[in-house]
Order: C-alpha cells, then structure tokens, then sequence
C-alpha cells in the first residue's frame, strides 16, 4: 500500500517514498532523506479523481490503495504533465479498473496514446481533453479548475480546488524530502522550512533553465496567480504536502525568493 | 532523396546508408491551420551492432514494430537510446526491451529505475562524450544544447556525421499528401521560423524566459564540436540542409524569447 493521508474531508495524498540518491535521480547531490511521489485522489459521490498516476515502480501499491479509496466510483484519471511520475500507471489503471475515464492536456496525440494499454480499453475508455484554464465541473468535479503554471519544463497544469482551497502544483513546489519514512508527509506549519539557498540549489536541479531566466515576467506572473488564489494547501506531485494557509502563504513567499530573489548572498544573478 | 515524377516517400526512410528513419505524423490546429507534427525516432545499423535512437509512441508501437523488424532483416537491436524520458522518446522501451532481451537501454537514466524497475540490471548509463560502438560507426553522446527534461543527450554518427536532437530543430509542415516523410529540401516550401513555434512554445516553454542569444550559442557550440551533414530531430523533419535550417532554429528561438517581457 502506499501511504495514505488524508488532507480534507474528501481529499487523499497517496505517497509512495524514495530514498534520496542523486546519483540516480533529479536530486542535487547534498540531498538525503526520503522523497515523497505524490498522487492525489479527490472523492465526490459517484466519481474520483486521481491526479497523477505515479511512477511504474510503485503500480502495485497505488492501485492496492485505489481499491480501497475509490470503491466503486467512477475513477477520472488527470495526468499533470506527460513525464513518467505522472503517466507511469496510466496503462495498468485504465486496464484493471473496470469504471475509468481520462482527462488529458495533450493535443496532437491520441487522447489514451501517450501508455501501453490494451487495445479494446484504448478502444473504449472515454477520454476527455481540456486546455489549461478550463474549468472541470463538466468532468463531474463542481469545485476544481485548471490553472496555467508559472514554472513548468513540460506541458503542464495545476489545478485549484475552489471548495478546499488547495492547488495541486504538480512539479513545482516539489523539493521539500522527508528526513526519514516515519515523518508524515503533509505539512502543517512552517517550523523547519528548507532555507532559500537550498530550495534554489533543488529547484534548478531539475529546472536548469531558471538559472538563466529573465524572471521579471515570471515575477508578475506569480504576484497575479497569487493574488487571485490564496491557496489554503498546496499540493506537489514530489515532496512535502503544506497544509493550512499560513504555512501555504509561508511556502510561496520561500519558493517566490528562491526563484526571483537577486542575491549575491545565494551566488545568482539575474539572466 | 527523391526524384520528379516518383510517389512520395514514405516511412521508414534510408537518410543515410544503414540509417532509418521512422515516424508519427500528427495533426493538429494552429491558428485554424491544420499541421502535421513528427513523432520520429532512428535506426543506426552498424557492422557489429544496432541502436535505436528514440522509440516512438505507445500507440503507435504496433506500426513502428512491423517496421523495426522489415528493416533490421533479422538482426536483433543491441542498444535502446532514449534521448530523454517522455513518453514519445522511451514510450516504448517497455516492448522494444522485451521483443530484444539482449539489448541495453542506455541514456541518461536518472529516474530510469521507478519507470522500469524490473530492467535495472540492462541499464548502462551514458554521459556526454561516452560512445556506442556499432563496429564501422561510433555514436557519441552529445550535450543537448536545447532540451525540456534535463537529462536529455543527443547523439553523433561518426560515419555519417549525422546529428540527432531529440526536441531540437523542431518544425511543423503542411497538412498536404506525401510530405510527412520528406526532408526540409524536399518540401514544397522553405520552412520557416514560425513553423517552429508549435513545439518551441509547448514543450520548450521556457525558451521564452531565457535570452535565446545564450542558447543558440551552446546550439552552435554542439555543431562546432559534432558538424552534421544531416540533422535528426525527433519533431521535425528530418534535415538535409542544416545550415539553413540552423538559420530557422535561431529564428524560432528568437522568436519566442521575450514574449511575455
């Protein structure tokens, strides 16, 4: 079984841990502890959303968690972006879930083409495809829309659930590890926040770009976004989950420093 | 290529001896235009040994697998070069691991081991300047000068001198009859640096935040060091004329940079 947790009443963080190794993964190479692959299941009446279906290494456990959270509800499957954290398990759920549609970004390719399934399932399975801004209340969930990221690598969404407050951010706000597997996952105050430096050091360990960014643009981008929600938990595909809007608030004020912030102090500059 | 008056080319397509070239093609609006986008990857076949540089799409697997096998004529893939960990570049290394059990899946495999957990033991990880040797031709791996997921790698036929780029040089060509699998002298038009701005914009997004002055110097840094005659993106038509089409690159990169200052 993954690890469940629940962040509200209808909302479940399924985490499967790894131990950090940078030698093998994204990480900078200071990095210990353990990395948290987040999935997220959002429960109405008849349907669940399942947003992101996790890496194929942890198939098993998250369908075993599926099972029990979804029951027999219709399950919607939400891919953030087509990088493997997030489609891994696409083909094996939509193959072993009887009731299964899909909610996808992509736009040339065949809505179910990005996984291997089984021929009469990529035959039959609904699929729907969206564009980032677009609300999914037609998808049987009243409360979410999607939301432009203003840090991405891939395609990308977030989503925003109006009812909870929490915005799923795929991989951005993704570089807080656990120290060890019995820290729970989910955040509820700010005691112990990475420094600055350490979030920069992670963040451009994966997105290379940003350390040659113009970031004024990207600047306003983010006091707008931030402007208009101001979420109450926020929720990464990697990393620790922050629940409650204080500690919410303190996260994207470190994440805001640690992109933009012109600091010698930090060893970068502006591009 | 191809001559006046012949049927118009289709996949797979020799662009060098022993070097194949198979694709996707997928449509899709821009602006109310109907495009076509690549979804390309490559056969290298050397004397000793055989690498596939990209693997194609999931659902397209049953295609490119009839294909692979009329072209390799019995002979077996040795190497599964995944440029890149998105699902048109190693979509298919699952099958194409399991239809050749000898083959390694090389790369840039950061994260490799929690998308293919049970072929850890055939991982051999690559870095820039390591090389494959196929026997009478070597492929090196090459930085990649533009690319989305940073353990990207491009590659470099030393035979040939052919360039494989994976997310670079993208571009989109017309929605028309038999122009999927020509190459961008063939086409009926130059293509342009506007035909780059479907992938340069979607999966190169951050290409409008960073100086495009920057990247096309480390583009023309990777040409400097591995001069190509051709050039083989997995988006984009494959390129017989790389100097011009250089000149589109940079002016798609150009293009995008700023847009949103």
């Amino acid at each position: 079984m993954s690890r469940v947790e629940q962040l509200t009443d209808n909302i479940y963080v399924l985490s499967d841990l790894e131990p950090a190794d940078p030698a093998r993964s994204w990480l900078p190479s200071d990095t210990s502890g353990f990395e948290p692959f987040n999935k997220y299941v959002l429960l109405e009446d008849d349907c669940a959303l399942l947003i992101e279906t996790g890496a194929a290494a942890h198939d098993e456990s998250i369908q075993e968690s599926l099972r029990e959270i979804v029951k027999d509800r219709l399950l919607v499957i939400l891919p953030t972006r087509s990088e493997l954290e997030s489609i891994g398990n696409m083909g094996s759920i939509i193959d072993n879930f009887p009731r299964v549609e899909l909610i996808t970004t992509t736009r040339a390719l065949p809505p179910l083409g990005l996984a291997h399934m089984r021929p009469d399932r990529r035959e039959s399975v609904k699929a729907r495809r969206i564009v980032r801004g677009e609300k999914l209340a037609g998808a049987g969930f009243p409360t979410l829309d999607t939301v432009t990221p203003i840090i991405r690598i891939l395609n990308t969404i977030w989503i925003h659930d109006r009812r909870s407050g929490i915005l799923f951010t795929s991989d951005t706000f993704s570089n807080e590890l656990l120290p060890d597997r019995e820290t729970t996952t989910i955040r509820r105050d700010s005691f112990g926040l990475p420094d600055v430096a350490a979030v920069r050091r992670s963040i451009i360990a994966r997105f290379d770009w940003v350390e040659r960014a113009r970031t004024q643009a990207l600047q306003r981008q983010w006091a707008d976004l931030f402007a208009l929600i101001k979420p109450t938990g926020i929720a990464p595909s990697l990393g620790r989950v922050t629940m409650g809007a204080d500690a919410a608030a303190d996260a994207i004020d470190l994440y805001r420093r640690a992109l933009f912030e012109n600091s010698a102090r930090f060893g970068f500059s502006e591009g | 290529m191809t001559g006046d008056g012949e049927a118009p080319p289709r996949f797979p397509r020799e662009i060098a001896p022993n070097t194949f070239w198979f694709s996707t093609c997928l449509p899709f609006s821009v602006n109310g235009r109907e495009v076509h986008n690549h979804n390309s990857c490559f056969l290298v076949i050397g004397r000793d040994r055989v690498a596939l540089v990209d693997t194609g799409l999931p659902f397209s697997w049953d295609e490119l697998k009839g294909q692979l096998l009329d072209v390799l004529a019995g002979r077996d893939i040795d190497y599964v070069f995944a440029t890149h960990p998105e699902s048109p570049h190693m979509g298919n290394a699952g099958p194409l691991m399991d239809m050749f059990p000898h083959a390694q899946l090389v790369g840039d495999l950061r994260n490799y081991h929690l998308y293919h957990p049970k072929l850890t033991h055939r991982f051999s990880h690559k870095r820039e300047g390591d090389v494959l040797d196929l026997g009478d031709r070597q492929l090196i791996m090459v930085p990649a000068a533009v690319h989305d997921l940073k353990n990207t790698l491009w590659g470099y036929d030393t035979l040939h001198h052919v360039l494989f780029v994976s997310d670079g040089y993208p571009y989109t060509h017309e929605h028309e009859a038999g122009q999927c699998a020509l190459t961008s002298e063939e086409l009926p038009y130059a293509p342009a640096p506007e035909d780059t701005g479907p992938v340069i914009e979607g999966a190169l997004g951050w290409t409008r935040h960073v100086d495009a002055e920057l990247v096309i110097a480390d583009v023309l840094e990777v040409l400097r060091r591995y001069p190509p005659s051709i050039i083989a993106p997995a988006h984009g038509g494959v390129v017989t004329n790389p100097d011009q089409l250089t000149e589109v690159f940079k002016g798609g990169l150009r293009r995008v940079s700023g847009a949103d200052a």
